[in-house]
């Protein structure tokens, strides 16, 4: 029983989350962007935070690290549609810059519920 | 034609000589003529007027020694007029400074002289007037056939003397003794005689002058025109050796024709190009020149020409045909027809050009535009792909996650169960499409990725073995290389995948085996004939084909290669092979000899894809019924440099950028890393607002980073607005094109620095820091 923020533009891909984890038996809370990403950090004490990584208004990249910087014990899983530079991944610099998990678009709502199980246990 | 030549043309030949004066009637050859008697007369005149002067002289100191002659006869005769005749005389010797004087001397001397003997004739008595008288004949005599004097003279003097002779005779002294009238027709007969002597040679020495002066200028102007004649002759040859050269030096045919199609002249490109000796040439018609097949539309253009000739020097365009040689090889050609005229003859000209290389020319500018557009297409498409991508995998996220979702909801033994697998099974094959596509263009390429390919290829095939039938086996043969490619571990999944599954398919439902090898080898021209002929390639996406005769198979190579180390991957099967046909378009995207549904028709392009930006190239070589085989090249990598970490420590900055870029995608992107890295980075989507936001403090900003395509203000005329207000200020224009007058005009801006899209962000961010750091680099690269 944890409490989550989903951070992703797609109402629906919000929607898939939030039905998957509440299955599983977690508290979900969802941000529309990086801003209001930002302002529940802010405010909620969470265990896991799921973002998108190439948002409108302040990117993923930037949560992670507003989220790192407030609440450093927090687990962070990354996704991504695919970059459009051809350069090192976005997924590898999310990594690199605080996510511990990274999962490409289109992902498998169990891998994701897998994942944060672990991620919870590893944080127990 | 009997013209009065007044204007001294030296000619004479129509003068007349004038019966009373003997003079010519063309006053120059009048001229010459007298020129030329005095000269000739000369030298005989110095024998005669001594002659005369030696008399004279005698005749006067004479009387000295012979009594009876009083004194003042002597000083008369010797010391007047002897030394008037003596002074007379002597303008006879010289010529020509004397030579107007020399009538009147004549005359005066010669008349002085005669009328001194008359005077003493009559004054003489009966014994010695006969000396007198005989002096006056042998006077008369004398002058009468001097002949350096004209005849008119002449005449004038004999007139003279005969007119004293009368005169003194009639009124003079009668004591001499002689009866008057019979001397007077003495004097007058011998006068007559002398006269008519002077007058026959006068006249015969004249004609004689007038017909050697005609025949001097008749030689003079046939000298002349022969001179002429030779003259053009010459320059006539010159001319016509200088064509001929012309003609023989040009690489094109020259044949020319009189209008009865008679061969007049053939050129030695001509004799060369077709291949004629010069003996065949002479009996064989323009029309053979041309392959039989063209030869109507020849003489039709022969005749249209002809018909169409008004005079002029026209020569009709070119038309396009096949000639032939001696030997009945054909090559194409340009024939050009030009008439002219020649006198009352018309030649017609006509001009092969051998245009054999320029066709091939065209031929291989058109191939190559084609690829041009290939590739422009190819670029379009890849960026299409990326695009679709994208958004793709969005969607097929969504369908899958709910479906996923569903699927928990719904019971084990529902039949909804098995509709909502096979919905995922297809979200899956969609996502696999979407790979393959993006592999096939190459959109999202990491350009850093290396891996080793014996161990990717390795885990490949284990994944690969389940899913292939029974049937087939698979012999491996992957040493344990260590060896890195550039290509990442999904790459070359997908790669070695793709091969495998179109081997299975050829092999279909029989027995069958595919082998997998793995090998380092080094390229260079010593390697087999496949690597020489990649290594010959010109372009990184060339195909070339070579199909067996029967069109039962044959080879392909793609791509093309560097010298050097490389690791040789091998995937062959004995399958069914692929025939001609097939083997042309195997490249092709979407085509697939599969049925509908069982395969994208995309796995070797996704192969060609993957093998291109591996900087490979491969060949395929087989043979219907025995099957195929794939050769791929990859050039071999340095394993550091994929797992060589972004130094992004030395990337951190706190510095303020402003980023003007209309994609949304990529701004956001872009702000993402330099946002993780520190950076106070305000992204804005326009021109207008960008400048406006610079306007409002121009000091709060470190580095801008611009797009060129801007709605609104165009990043180049923004960049000019900023860089007005702060000369400085680093600027970094990222555009889609490559155009080099739109860097051009950066430069001369100052823009520090122009990338080209796709972006490298890391790349961006190094350049960012750069040009924080050192002004003078900017300075430098603004220069």
């Amino acid at each position: 029983m944890a409490k989550i923020l989903i951070v992703d533009d797609e109402l629906a891909l919000r929607h898939i989350l939030r039905l998957t984890l509440e299955r599983a038996g977690h508290e979900v809370i969802e941000a529309k962007d990086g801003e209001v990403g930002a302002k529940i950090l802010g405010i909620e004490k969470l265990d896991l935070m799921i973002t998108d990584l190439i948002m409108p208004n302040r990117e993923g990249i930037e949560t992670i690290r507003e989220a790192r910087k407030c609440q450093p014990d927090l687990k962070i899983i990354a996704i991504s549609g695919g970059g459009h530079s051809r350069g090192p991944d976005i997924l590898d610099l999310a990594k690199k810059l605080g996510a511990d998990r990274t999962y490409k678009k289109p992902f498998k709502p169990n891998e994701i519920a897998e994942a944060v199980d672990e991620l919870l246990k590893q944080a127990n | 034609m009997a013209e009065h030549n007044y204007s001294g043309s030296s000619d004479g030949k129509d003068a007349i000589i004038k019966p009373f004066s003997l003079r010519f009637s063309d006053r120059n050859l009048e001229h010459k003529f007298q020129e030329s008697w005095l000269k000739g007369t000369h030298k005989i005149s110095r024998v005669w007027s001594g002659s005369a002067l030696f008399v004279y002289i005698t005749y006067s100191i004479l009387p000295l020694y012979v009594h009876d002659y009083s004194n003042i006869i002597t000083i008369i005769r010797f010391y007047i007029i002897t030394p008037i005749i003596i002074i007379s005389i002597l303008p006879i010797f010289t010529y020509p400074k004397l030579k107007t004087v020399l009538p009147y001397a004549y005359f005066l001397g010669h008349i002085s002289a005669f009328g001194a003997s008359l005077y003493l004739f009559l004054h003489a008595d009966t014994q010695n007037s006969l000396i007198f008288v005989l002096e006056m004949l042998v006077i008369l005599v004398f002058a009468q056939n001097y002949n350096r004097i004209l005849f008119s003279w002449t005449l004038v003097f004999t007139t003279s003397a005969i007119m004293l002779t009368i005169f003194g005779l009639l009124l003079g002294p009668q004591n001499h003794g002689i009866p008057a009238i019979p001397l007077i027709f003495v004097i007058i007969a011998i006068s007559l005689t002398g006269v008519f002597a002077a007058y026959t040679r006068e006249i015969f020495v004249r004609r004689n002058y007038q017909s050697i002066q005609v025949l001097r200028a008749e030689k003079l102007r046939t000298e002349e025109f022969a001179q002429k004649a030779d003259a053009a002759r010459r320059d006539t040859r010159l001319s016509e050796t200088r064509i001929r050269s012309l003609a023989e030096s040009v690489p094109d045919s020259i044949v020319t024709r009189d209008s009865d199609n008679r061969l007049i002249y053939w050129n030695k490109a001509a004799a060369q190009m077709f291949d004629y000796s010069s003996v065949e040439v002479e009996q064989i018609d323009s029309a053979r020149l041309v392959a039989p097949e063209d030869r109507q539309k020849y003489q039709q253009a022969v005749a249209r020409a002809t018909e169409e000739w008004n005079g002029g020097w026209r020569r009709s365009s070119p038309l396009e045909l096949t000639g032939i040689t001696n030997n009945g090889e054909q090559f194409p050609v340009d024939l050009s027809i030009a008439f002219w005229r020649s006198g009352s003859q018309v030649f017609r000209t006509e001009v092969f050009r051998d245009v054999r290389d320029r066709r091939k020319a065209e031929q291989e500018r058109d191939e190559a535009i084609a690829r041009f557009h290939e590739a422009q297409k190819h670029e379009s498409l890849g960026t299409l792909a990326a695009g679709v991508a994208h958004d793709f995998n969005n969607i097929l996220g969504i369908m899958n996650g709910y479906t996923h979702l569903a699927l928990d909801d719904v019971s084990e033994d529902s039949p909804v169960r098995q509709m909502l697998e096979e919905a995922i099974r297809a979200g899956e094959r969609g996502a696999a499409l979407v790979h393959q596509i993006l592999a096939y263009t190459r959109s999202d390429e990491n350009m850093d990725a290396v891996a080793c390919i014996d161990r990717s290829v390795g885990e490949s095939l284990n994944m690969l073995r389940s899913t292939l039938p029974a049937t087939i086996r698979l012999d491996l043969q992957i040493p344990s290389l260590h060896v890195h490619i550039h290509a990442d571990e999904t790459r070359i999944h997908q790669l070695v995948s793709n091969l495998c599954i179109n081997a299975a398919h050829t092999i279909g439902s029989t027995l069958g085996t595919i082998t997998v090898s793995c090998e380092v080898e080094n390229v260079s021209q010593r390697s087999g004939a496949n690597v020489r002929r990649l290594l010959d390639a010109k372009n990184a996406d060339a195909i070339t084909t070579k199909h067996r005769p029967d069109g039962q198979g044959g080879k392909l190579w793609f791509g093309v290669l560097s010298p050097g180390d490389h690791v040789r991957l091998t995937v062959e099967d004995n399958g069914a092979g692929i025939d001609s046909a097939t083997l042309d378009r195997i490249l092709e995207p979407f085509f697939s000899t599969k049925e509908v549904g069982e395969g994208t028709g995309l796995g070797l392009s996704a192969v060609a894809g993957i093998t291109l930006s591996a900087r490979g190239a491969f060949a395929i070589e087989t043979n219907a019924g025995q099957g195929t085989r794939f050769d791929l090249y990859f050039p071999v990598a340095e394993e550091g440099a994929a797992s060589a970490e972004i130094d992004v420590s030395e990337l951190r900055g706190t510095e303020r950028i402003l980023l003007v870029e209309d994609a949304a995608k990529l701004r956001s992107e872009v702000k993402a890393v330099f946002s993780e890295l520190g950076y106070e980075i305000t992204a804005v989507s326009d021109g207008t607002s960008a400048l406006k936001a610079f306007e409002n403090a121009p000091a709060n900003w470190d580095l801008i980073i611009t797009d060129q395509a801007l709605p609104n203000l165009a990043g180049i005329d923004l960049a000019r607005k900023i860089l007005e207000l702060k000369p400085d200020m680093p600027v970094v224009m990222v555009s889609g094109s490559t155009q080099k007058t739109l860097q051009a005009e950066a430069k001369t801006l100052g823009i520090a620095e122009f990338l080209v899209k796709p972006l490298d962000s890391v790349e961006l961010v190094r350049v960012v820091r750069r040009l924080i750091d050192s002004p003078s680099a900017r300075a430098q690269s603004a220069a």
